[in-house]
């Protein structure tokens, strides 16, 4: 029987607490890091965020989706 | 009573021209004002390409108004923003004293503009 071998994994560091920011609508470059290509919220399992931040995360995209920055739902799937 | 900090973007529609669109911020500084709100910073992003079409138009003039005041501004400011048909879309959020100071502009998302042309470095020509 062999023997399993874990790969230790990189832990994710936030990417706002990095930085010493807060999630904005108005920095819609940062946002997009954050949507995938369907223009759905990333899940913080994948991105890493913090839950604190990820709740502010959520407000600020679907701020951003009501002023038109970010689509609801991308173009390409429409 | 403790004056509150609000943020107030404004989209307005994109097809209007510069004339009109001057017009327009002063008019929704002047309505700010007349509540008796302290406009303290008034951002203009420009005209941008909207994410989807809002009453069948592809960009927008966005302007953002960083004001202070009473508690019931927003909402007699919007009652007046949300019967301006030049207006395709506005929010206001409560922000904190740091929104005052002015900040860098957000990302736009034109086009980068290429860059002029540079002598390429010399080297082995590949093929």
């Amino acid at each position: 029987m062999g023997r399993q071998r874990f790969r230790s994994r990189r832990r994710k560091v936030c990417y706002f607490t990095q930085s010493k920011t807060e999630p904005d609508y108005k920095d819609v470059g940062v946002l997009r890091r954050f949507v995938n290509e369907r223009g759905k919220i990333v899940p913080r399992r994948l991105s890493g965020v913090s839950p604190a931040n990820q709740r502010k995360l959520a407000v600020a995209v679907k701020r951003a989706r009501f002023l038109a920055l970010l689509p609801f739902v991308a173009d390409n799937i429409k | 009573m403790q004056e509150r900090v609000y943020e107030t973007t404004v989209v307005f529609d994109g097809v209007l021209s510069e004339d009109v669109l001057k017009k327009e911020v002063a008019g929704v500084k002047a309505l700010l004002e007349g509540e008796k709100a302290v406009v303290h910073r008034v951002d203009e992003w420009g005209r941008r390409e909207l994410a989807y079409r809002i009453r069948k138009r592809k960009s927008g003039y966005y302007v953002l108004f960083v004001h202070g005041g009473a508690g019931d501004i927003p909402q007699k400011a919007g009652r007046v923003l949300r019967l301006n048909k030049k207006v395709l879309r506005f929010l206001t959020i409560a922000a904190t004293s740091a929104a005052i100071a002015p900040k860098s502009q957000p990302v736009t998302v034109a086009p980068a503009a290429v860059p002029a042309a540079t002598p390429a470095p010399a080297g082995p020509e590949r093929t």
